[in-house]
C-alpha cells in the first residue's frame, strides 16, 4: 500500500538527510522504523507526509507511492486527504484549544464525509479516558493524555495509515506498554496500517509485525519483528542485551553495523 | 443649583467626553481587530493597514460616486468583494513567500506594501479628499457658516437631558453614535465568528501552529488568505465609517490607523478583547485630553503617551496571551 523505493532527500540544498530508503507497509501492517539519533527515521516519516518541504527538504531522488499514486512534492494537506495522516514526535497539539476542539480539527483536516459523532465516539472507545476531558485546555493535560489526544485526532482524519514518531518518548513504562497495546488494537481492529518510529526497540519488536533498522540516512537492515528480536547486532545495539563476552563500545557496534550490512554501492555524496 | 465641578471643568462636560470618547474609541477597536487578527493568523503586524482602510473607502465612493450616490449598499457589497479581493492578493502574492523568514524581513514587507498603496492611491485618486455622501440633509439644509450644502452625516447633535444632575445636557454628535453603533456590531460579530464557527477555529488553529496545522490537513495558505481578507474588510468597514464623517481623506484615514496601533498594544497584541478595549480606553484618553488640556492636539499625542506609559510598564499588554504550559 505504502512504498519508498531509493528515496533520496535533501535539506537547505545541502544537508543529505536521506541516501536511499527502501521500505515498504502492506495494509493493516505494523510496521517498525528503528535506527539512532540522526539516522534519518524521522526525516523519512516527513518525506511521506510532505512535511518535509515545509521544512526546506526536497526528494531528490526515487518514489513514494500510496495506493498506486506517487506521493512526491504533494502538499501535506493532500496526503492527509488520501488517507496518510502524520503524528509528528514531541506530542504536537494545539495547546490553547481544547480537547474537543483539538478532535474537531483533525475531523475538519480530513474533509471528507463522515460523521462527526461516530467519529468521536471511536476515539473515545480507544483512548476512553479522553471522554471526560473534552473540555480541558489541551495544553495542560499530562504527557500520557496529550500522546492519546495527538492519536485520537490522527483517528478523527480516518486514516489508511497512520505515521506514528517516538509515541513514547518521555512516558513512563507502563504507560508505554498500554499504548502499543492499543496501537495493536487499532491494527487489528480497523485495519489501520502502521508506521512507527521508535527509540524503544524492545517494545516496539514486541508488537510490530515487520522492523526497518536505519543507519546515516539508509536502510541497513530489515525483517520480521522476530527475526530482528534475535539477531546478535540488534540485541547488542537497540535492546541492550550483552551476548558477547566481551563489553564493547557503542561506537564500535555502530560500526559492525555498517560492516555487516555494507551497502550495494557507494554512496554518492551531494557536492 | 450645586454645580458639579471635577478637574475644573463641569460634570456634564465630562460626562459627555466619557461618551464621545467610548464611542471614538469603538472606531480604534474595529482598527485594532484588524490588526489583531492579522498578528494572530501569522504573527506580523500589518503596518499597512491604513492604507487598506483608506483604499476601502476610495473604492467605496468611487462606486458610490459612479452608481449616483443612489446605491449605498450595492457599493458596500461591490467594496466588500474588492477588499476581500485584495486580501487574498496580498496574502498570496507578497506574505505566502515570505513564509518562515524572520520577522523583521516580513514587517518591512508591510511598510513596503504602505509606501507602495500610498503611491498607487495618489496615482489614481490624487491627494485631495473626497466627501463621502452617505447621508445627506435634506434639500436646502445649508452650513450656516459658510452657506454651502450640507454632505456627510447628519450633524444634528443628539442632546441627552442630564441639566437637572450634572448642570448641563449632553451633547452627542450623531455620526459617533452611527460609527459607535456600525463598529460596535461588525466587532461583536467577528468576535462571535472566532470564538463559535468552524472557520475560525482552523484560523486559531493555523495562528497556534501553521506547521502542526498543516500536518493535520487544514488548508493553511487558504486560512491565512482569509485573515487578510477579513482584515481589509475590517479595514475598510473602520474607513468607511470614519469617512462618513469626515470625507474619504489620504491624510487623515492612515493616521487613525496609526493611533489604533497603542489600542492593539495596551490590549495585549494577540487577544481580541483586548483590542476592543484598548481602542475603547486609547478614544477615552484622546477625548478627555483634548478636552482637558484644551487643545486641538490631544489627539495626535495622548494615545502615544499610552503607547509608552504600556511599552514601559506592561509590554505584555492588558491581555496577552500567556503561554499553556503544564509544569
Amino acid at each position: 500500500m505504502l512504498s519508498l523505493s531509493t528515496v533520496q532527500a535533501i535539506y537547505s540544498g545541502v544537508v543529505l538527510a536521506l541516501e536511499e530508503v527502501t521500505m515498504s507497509v502492506a495494509p493493516g501492517q505494523m510496521v517498525a522504523l528503528l535506527g539512532a539519533n540522526g539516522a534519518g527515521k524521522s526525516s523519512t516519516l516527513k518525506a511521506i507526509s510532505g512535511l518535509l518541504a515545509a521544512e526546506g527538504g526536497r526528494i531528490t531522488k526515487g518514489r513514494i507511492e500510496f495506493e498506486g499514486a506517487l506521493l512526491n512534492g504533494s502538499p501535506p494537506d493532500a496526503v492527509v486527504q488520501r488517507g496518510i495522516v502524520h503524528v509528528m514526535e514531541g506530542r504536537l497539539l494545539f495547546r490553547h484549544l481544547s480537547v474537543e476542539d483539538n478532535l474537531l480539527l483533525g475531523h475538519l483536516g480530513y474533509r471528507g464525509k463522515a460523521d462527526l459523532k461516530a467519529s468521536l465516539a471511536k476515539v473515545f472507545h480507544y483512548f476512553p479516558p479522553l471522554e471526560a476531558l473534552r473540555q480541558n485546555t489541551a495544553g495542560f493535560l499530562s504527557g500520557g493524555e496529550q500522546q492519546m489526544l495527538v492519536m485520537g485526532r490522527g483517528l478523527m482524519g480516518h486514516p489508511k495509515l497512520m505515521l506514528l514518531d517516538e509515541p513514547s518518548l518521555g512516558l513512563a513504562p507502563m504507560l508505554i506498554q498500554d499504548l502499543f497495546r492499543i496501537i495493536g488494537q487499532l491494527c487489528r481492529e480497523e485495519g489501520l496500517s502502521i508506521l512507527v518510529v521508535e527509540q524503544n526497540a524492545r517494545v516496539a519488536l514486541n508488537t510490530v509485525d515487520y522492523g526497518y533498522v536505519m543507519e546515516g540516512g539508509r536502510i541497513v537492515l530489515e525483517g520480521s519483528a522476530e527475526q530482528l528480536r534475535e539477531d546478535p547486532t540488534i540485541q547488542n545495539v537497540y535492546l541492550g542485551i550483552h551476548v558477547d563476552k566481551e563489553q564493547r563500545s557503542y561506537r564500535s557496534l555502530k560500526e559492525e553495523v555498517k560492516q555487516r550490512y555494507q551497502p550495494l554501492k557507494e554512496p554518492g555524496r551531494p557536492p | 443649583m450645586a454645580e458639579c465641578v471635577v478637574l475644573g471643568k463641569p460634570c456634564f462636560l465630562l460626562a459627555q467626553w466619557l461618551m464621545t470618547g467610548v464611542m471614538v474609541g469603538s472606531i480604534y477597536s474595529l482598527v485594532a481587530l484588524g490588526l489583531v487578527l492579522i498578528v494572530k493568523a501569522s504573527g506580523i503586524f500589518n503596518f499597512a493597514h491604513g492604507y487598506l482602510m483608506l483604499l476601502g473607502s476610495l473604492f467605496c465612493v468611487t462606486i458610490f460616486q459612479a452608481l449616483g450616490e443612489q446605491n449605498l449598499w450595492l457599493a458596500l457589497l461591490v467594496t466588500a468583494l474588492l477588499m476581500v479581493a485584495v486580501g487574498f492578493l496580498i496574502e498570496r502574492a507578497v506574505m505566502r513567500p515570505l513564509l518562515g523568514q524572520p520577522l523583521l524581513t516580513t514587517i518591512m514587507m508591510t511598510l513596503a506594501l504602505t509606501q507602495l498603496m500610498q503611491g498607487l492611491i495618489t496615482l489614481f485618486w490624487g491627494v485631495s479628499a473626497i466627501p463621502l455622501n452617505i447621508f445627506v440633509y435634506g434639500p436646502g439644509d445649508m452650513d450656516p457658516a459658510t452657506g454651502a450644502a450640507l454632505t456627510g452625516l447628519p450633524l444634528k447633535p443628539l442632546i441627552l437631558e442630564s441639566k437637572s444632575w450634572l448642570g448641563g445636557n449632553i451633547i452627542i454628535k450623531q455620526q459617533f453614535v452611527l460609527s459607535f453603533l456600525v463598529s460596535a456590531g461588525l466587532v461583536l460579530l467577528f468576535t462571535l465568528f472566532f470564538r463559535y464557527s468552524r472557520t475560525g477555529l482552523v484560523m486559531r488553529a493555523v495562528a497556534e501552529n501553521p506547521r502542526l496545522a498543516q500536518a493535520v490537513g487544514l488548508r493553511v495558505y487558504f486560512t491565512l488568505g482569509l485573515a487578510w481578507a477579513i482584515a481589509a474588510l475590517l479595514g475598510a468597514a473602520a474607513g468607511i465609517v470614519q469617512s462618513g464623517g469626515s470625507g474619504v481623506d489620504g491624510n487623515t484615514i492612515p493616521l487613525l490607523a496609526l493611533r489604533a496601533f497603542p489600542a492593539v498594544l495596551l490590549g495585549g497584541l494577540e487577544s481580541i478583547p483586548g483590542a476592543i478595549l484598548g481602542g475603547i480606553i486609547i478614544g477615552v484618553v484622546e477625548v478627555m485630553v483634548t478636552g482637558l488640556v484644551d487643545s486641538t492636539t490631544g489627539q495626535e499625542f495622548a494615545p502615544f503617551l499610552v503607547l509608552i506609559l504600556v511599552l514601559l510598564i506592561r509590554p505584555q499588554g492588558l491581555f496577552g496571551q500567556r503561554e499553556v504550559e503544564r509544569i
